[in-house]
């Protein structure tokens, strides 16, 4: 049964007690138009702050990740194009992929495949390929780089990974795979209008022989 | 309506002149000197445009024929101008020399004897952004319909990615003494094989995800048959 005296709350049962609330005048509609306002003008201010210190320290980091790939790539580096290059191959990259990444032809990669020195500064663009698939793997956690890498960033559009390191965003391709961006904000930055560009009303689908054709896609809802 | 264009020719370009690998395998975008092309040309220079589907036949056969347009010396033309005109035409520029405008006539077409044109001289491979872009314009020449690059990207990537790696394959095979058919066929053998459940590795590259995995597998493969080669 519960205790009358406690129970209730118009009884005064311990020793302290709070003075009645000096009420001036009554708030008008105008006074709690103000504060709200005050108030919305106070977060939206605070809001900006925590979004410019959010956007400095993500390029203090990309910064920071960029001088970080420089100087593990220099460490790969010495191992030669040979060694880099077959590193690479085991992680299934394309050729192709490797000299749009090195800003190369295709024929020079295999050049290289076959043994032709490369430049220094070619040597370094490959050794930050392998810096970034090593920086993926063991800080991210990413197990097969090069399948995650030709995902595309968003469904809306065919970009990928690959595309936005070959455009020289290493340091981007590692905000999305650590979380720190997605890849929609990523091609909001790099390629405005891109949802626009993308836009399709066709579809690819198989055909009865068996191989892939394009038809129109089903309408939204249908 | 607007067709794409692109930004430097590199972009169209997979290898030119003496870089072209003798041995990639026939593909569409091939430019070709000295090829016939019944009732255009008995010579002269021609692109390969038929779809790389319809280039083989069983067993990944190349069909005796294959479809080419005749390309042709032109004036110069601007880049910006392709996007909206010259419809009956593919620009190919630098194709031979930096700075000149070579194009491929898209109403100038006949089937090729692929015989002839293996034993020619392959002066150029497409890209496959050059590939998408002749098929956007033979597409829009033929059917007045505009699809756009990256649509036919999504339809051909396996196939690219097929003649790349078989062309891979060739290099390590063919330099431990295998002939070019015989390297083709065990590749072909290899890449159909079934898996379990009707799974290939040629299937696995439809997949975008799984195409790193079919690199690898080819790469160790072809290395175990040039050894025992």
């Amino acid at each position: 049964m519960p205790d009358i005296v406690t129970s209730d709350p118009t009884l005064i049962t311990g020793t302290e007690t709070t003075g009645p609330e000096q009420v001036t005048r009554t708030r008008t509609i105008d006074d709690l138009v103000e504060e709200a306002g005050l108030l919305r003008s106070q977060t939206r201010l605070l809001g900006d702050d925590v979004a410019e210190t959010n956007r400095r320290a993500g390029e203090v980091h990309r910064q920071a990740v960029a001088r970080q790939l420089d100087a593990k790539a220099r460490g790969l580096a010495r191992g030669g194009m040979g060694e880099l290059l077959n590193q690479l191959a085991d992680c299934g990259f394309a050729w192709r992929d490797i000299a749009a990444l090195a800003r190369v032809s295709v024929p020079a990669v295999r050049r290289w495949r076959q043994g032709e020195t490369p430049t220094g500064e070619h040597l370094l663009e490959v050794a930050r390929l392998l810096a970034l698939v090593e920086t993926m793997r063991d800080d991210h956690l990413v197990s097969d780089v090069v399948s995650w890498m030709e995902m595309p960033l968003a469904y809306e559009a065919p970009l990928t990974a690959i595309d936005l390191a070959a455009s020289g965003r290493l340091q981007e391709v590692i905000d999305v795979a650590a979380g720190h961006s997605t890849g929609e904000a990523v091609l909001d930055q790099w390629q405005p209008g891109w949802r626009e560009k993308y836009r399709s009303d066709y579809e690819v689908f198989e055909a009865p022989d068996g191989e892939l054709g394009t038809r129109s896609a089903p309408a939204q809802g249908s | 309506m607007s067709l794409e264009t692109w930004d430097t020719p590199e972009q169209l370009y997979l290898a030119r002149g003496d870089e072209v690998n003798p041995l990639r395998p026939l593909f569409t975008g091939d430019v070709f000197v000295d090829a016939a092309v019944p009732g255009i040309q008995v010579d002269g220079m021609a692109v390969v445009i038929a779809h790389p589907c319809s280039m083989r036949g069983r067993e990944a056969r190349l069909e005796p024929r294959v479809l080419t347009a005749a390309v042709t010396w032109s004036d110069k033309i601007g880049k910006s101008a392709w996007a909206t005109g010259h419809y009956s035409l593919m620009p190919l520029p630098d194709l031979l020399e930096p700075g000149t405008l070579c194009v491929a006539r898209l109403d100038d077409i006949g089937k090729a004897l692929t015989e002839q044109l293996l034993a020619g001289t392959r002066i150029a491979c497409l890209s496959p952004f050059g590939v998408n872009l002749l098929q956007q314009r033979i597409i829009w020449r033929l059917t007045r319909h505009e699809v756009p690059t990256h649509l036919l990207q999504e339809v051909s990537a396996h196939v690219f990615e097929e003649a790349d790696l078989l062309e891979e394959w060739n290099d390590t095979v063919c330099v431990a003494g295998a002939s070019q058919a015989e390297a083709a066929a065990a590749f072909e053998a290899f890449l159909r094989a079934d898996l379990g459940a009707g799974r290939t590795l040629q299937g696995d590259l439809r997949d975008q995800q799984r195409r790193s995995t079919v690199r690898v597998a080819c790469r160790a493969e072809a290395k175990r048959v040039a050894q025992r080669s």
